[in-house]
């Protein structure tokens, strides 16, 4: 018996405490920022602020986070410059947001994503966005209203966006990664965009008023082919690109019910599924089940035939939706939908044949036949227009 | 036969000239005889108003037909008396509160009952306080205590075995089960051990409780006490064995597993659907008390990825500037709540405010204000410190500090791996565990049916579960 106390023992002392590190020690990164400078690579890290202030024990003096840049050849020389200017061991595993500049996205990505892939030190569900126009390392010193931390407005915002908007989905790294390199898909990232007046964002006084000067926009998809960003979705398309990618949580459509009134309808239910006839004849089969959120024409609801007529309007609208975002997808000759691994999928033999002529011959002349089964299920608490 | 003198003369030396044995010689129609008692122990009304009233009573006529044995016998109004004829026995009946009445030239002397009344009454629990179960709690008489039990079990399979241990206290013990009930080679070895028992004192239950549990090296406690007599009447119904010791105010229970320790008085008077989600924040109760600090210590020095975002940013907020690493702040709040908890036992209920007063203030407020500690490690103590009160025993209270230490120790050591290592270690330490060969974790491993209805989740039922004994065997446990 005492042996295998001593024995047990020993076992705590013969530690090292390996990979003991104290909170105090570490600097949580919150968001990443990535851009291009010069032929160096500008690596910009948003550090949560957790300097206690003196009045309250559990909140935080100044700014709720500080960032940190150094650039480097790689990401990893960057970001082990960092420790020059930081006091604090910068500690990535509660990464939320990985934001890439735009210039840098341009010439591609994969190189960036090396790192993080390889290591094992920060956690990969982060999600990846395009910073359009503006920098990340700008985006990233923005002071953001409702949400102290920027990085973690911007991953809000897009996760509430697709949850009740759909013009973008959170698309986390190892999603994105595996979609790349498995699966013949093109990458497809959500992106923002800076409005409002400069060089204000990243002062207090973009708090100090109800409406902030700078604010951060979330936008449509940035498209990339061979992971080299070639431009941008609008939010119609974007709407359009979930609702093909059966990514669509909740949205609104808004169309004409007359002349000159407008009807919107929130979509509640929807399921997308891409059927693969040959190399070039797709079926896109949608079954969207709608319900009315407000109503501007003069229409009897308590009429079935009425409801019919919006149902018809409203099918016709999600198709031209749908078709629209198809159309600038061709023409941006990018294969976000995974077509081309659709068909591997469905017909791997055949796909041998055209491997190496998809984008020369075949992607760009696919036709689509678009199915819609739409349903208005609810019309509201009244029949009557309020009119 | 003996001469009352020379009798009292050998007594007085065999008790070293006792100033409290009180020798009072009386001659009853011309013949001698003497009362001898130990004073403190009898009462003086009885021996006045029983003994010496009925001695004066006798009359001349009464002696002239019998001898004065007889007319003694017959004319004493003590319900209970006994005839002694060993030298040996006077000594035990005189430090019992018996009255002696030596005859002269007669060979028995005569022993009546003359206890003095010197116990308090029986009064309400004060440990296991229960809202709707009946108030009467154990005293220190043992003859109380004893009636308090048969007034509840009226029936003739009460096995007792009677005891008396200790050189110099000769303290009365009384070994209790049901027949058909209880094991009986349990209930055997129980008093073959109490038997062996050498020691020159038994003051009260508790070197008996030591000594019953030697054998078992864990802190976890396998004897239980109760002060409740309806309790210990419970426990004999599952075919327990119950001892019960003069001078102490609760009994012993014995086998005791760990369920035990989460069955309370109250569950009994519950509905089992609410007893049942009692017995599930118990539980609840028990882990935690265990593991939290631990864990904490953990996941703030090792594992900061499993903590969810937010939170580590509130508790890195709170770390700030603390300049101690987080298991010496652990360590200090720990220390600091023990002593408390151990002052609070001991101290007198008025010096007691004083102390919350200082617990409260200067642990809580001013050491987070100072920045010694930061408020979550007072959280976590505090949540601690709540979940380890809810159990009765104080022996289970107590191993669960020495357990939550280990896994502090552990978690700060190797993080949650450590903190695995010393949950094998604990569940190493309860699978082996037996409490009188009764597998500490009974009801759950080995798997007991009808036990395993009154443990997480309390079952309706109308009879007492019975103990099972029945996988011991094959276990072959020592």
């Amino acid at each position: 018996m005492k042996k295998i106390i001593i024995l047990v023992l020993f076992i705590f002392f013969s530690t090292g405490c390996f990979n003991y590190r104290e909170l105090n020690d570490l600097a949580i990164v919150s968001g990443v920022g990535i851009d291009k400078k010069g032929d160096n690579l500008l690596v910009t890290v948003q550090v949560i602020n957790t300097v206690k202030s003196s009045s309250d024990s559990a909140s935080s003096a100044g700014p709720k986070f500080i960032v940190f840049e150094a650039e480097g050849k790689t990401v990893q020389e960057a970001t082990r410059k960092l420790i020059l200017n930081s006091s604090k061991r910068i500690y990535a595993e509660h990464l939320e947001l990985m934001l890439i500049g735009e210039d840098l996205a341009k010439d591609g990505i994969l190189e960036v994503f090396d790192l993080f892939f390889r290591n094992s030190e920060s956690r990969k569900q982060f999600l990846v966005m395009v910073s359009q126009e503006k920098s990340a390392n700008e985006v990233l010193k923005i002071l953001t209203p409702l949400e102290n931390l920027n990085a973690k407005n911007i991953v809000d915002t897009v996760k509430s966006n697709a949850k009740y908007l759909g013009v973008s989905e959170p698309i986390t790294f190892d999603n994105m990664i595996a979609d790349y390199l498995t699966q013949k898909k093109e990458i497809y990232l959500p992106s923002l965009k800076v409005i409002g007046s400069e060089n204000i964002g990243e002062k207090k006084e973009n708090l100090e008023e109800s409406k902030s000067d700078t604010e951060v926009v979330i936008t449509g998809y940035a498209l990339f082919k061979d992971n080299k960003l070639l431009g941008y979705l609008d939010l119609h398309d974007s709407v359009g690109t979930t609702f093909l990618n059966n990514k669509i949580d909740k949205t609104i459509l808004t169309f004409k019910c007359d002349e000159k009134d407008y009807i919107s309808l929130e979509v509640t239910e929807n399921k997308t599924n891409i059927i693969v006839k040959d190399a070039l004849n797709y079926e896109i089969n949608l079954k969207t089940k709608t319900k009315i959120n407000e109503i501007n024409c003069a229409i009897d609801l308590e009429k079935e035939k009425n409801i019919k007529e919006l149902n018809k309007k409203g099918k016709e609208y999600l198709e031209s939706l749908i078709t629209n975002a198809l159309t600038s997808i061709k023409n941006y000759d990018t294969d976000i939908l995974g077509l081309e691994n659709l068909f591997y999928k469905n017909f791997p033999h055949k796909y041998k044949s055209i491997k190496n002529e998809w984008y020369q011959k075949y992607f760009k002349n696919t036709n689509f036949k678009i199915n819609i089964d739409f349903k208005i299920k609810e019309q509201g608490n009244i029949l009557k227009v309020t009119k | 036969m003996y001469k009352i003198n020379e009798l009292i003369e050998k007594i007085k030396i065999d008790t070293n000239n006792n100033k409290d044995i009180i020798y009072r010689e009386k001659v009853i129609h011309k013949k001698n005889i003497a009362i001898i008692f130990n004073e403190p122990l009898t009462s003086s009304n009885k021996i006045s108003d029983f003994i010496i009233r009925s001695l004066n009573g006798i009359s001349y006529l009464d002696i002239k037909k019998n001898k004065l044995l007889d007319a003694i016998k017959n004319n004493i109004s003590n319900f209970k008396y006994k005839e002694i004829t060993k030298y040996e026995d006077i000594f035990s009946y005189l430090h019992r509160g018996f009255t002696l009445i030596l005859i002269d030239n007669e060979s028995v002397i005569l022993a009546l009952e003359t206890k003095g009344n010197i116990s308090r009454g029986v009064s309400t629990p004060t440990s296991e306080v229960s809202l709707r179960g009946p108030k009467d709690a154990f005293n220190e008489e043992i003859q109380v205590n004893l009636g308090l039990i048969k007034k509840r079990l009226k029936t003739n399979d009460l096995i007792e075995t009677e005891l008396y241990l200790g050189d110099y206290t000769n303290v009365k013990t009384v070994v209790i089960g049901i027949k058909n009930l209880y094991k009986k080679t349990t209930y055997k070895k129980v008093v073959d051990k109490l038997k062996a028992l050498k020691t020159n004192g038994v003051v009260d239950g508790e070197v008996l409780k030591n000594y019953l549990d030697k054998e078992n090296k864990s802190p976890f406690p396998t004897t239980m006490t109760t002060e409740r007599p309806d309790t210990v009447c419970r426990r004999l119904l599952e075919g327990r064995i119950v001892i019960l010791i003069d001078n102490t105010c609760y009994a012993l229970v014995l086998p005791a597993v760990l369920n035990d320790f989460f069955r309370t008085v109250e569950d009994i008077y519950s509905k089992s659907i609410n007893t049942s989600i009692i017995r599930l924040l118990k539980y609840l109760a028990f882990w935690l008390a265990l593991l939290a600090p631990g864990i904490y210590i953990a996941l703030i020095t090792y594992n900061q990825e499993i903590i969810p975002t937010d939170l580590l940013i509130s508790f890195a907020i709170q770390r700030d500037s603390v300049p101690f690493p987080a298991v010496v702040e652990g360590f200090i709040m720990m220390i600091a709540f023990e002593i408390i908890r151990e002052a609070d036992l001991r101290l007198p209920p008025n010096v007691g405010s004083s102390l919350s007063i200082v617990g409260a203030l200067i642990l809580g407020e001013a050491a987070v204000n100072a920045g010694v500690v930061s408020p979550i490690m007072i959280i976590v103590i505090a949540i601690t410190a709540i979940c380890s009160l809810p159990f009765a025993e104080l022996e289970l209270i107590n191993a669960l500090r020495i357990y939550r230490i280990l896994f502090m120790l552990g978690g700060t050591l190797l993080g949650m791996v450590g903190i695995l290592l010393v949950f094998i270690f604990l569940t190493i330490n309860l699978t082996s565990l037996n409490s009188f060969k009764t597998p500490y974790l009974m009801p759950f491993v080995p798997v007991d049916k009808e036990g395993i209805k009154d443990s997480v989740i309390k079952f309706p039922h109308k009879n007492h579960y019975k103990l099972s004994f029945n996988n011991m065997e094959k276990r072959n446990v020592k």
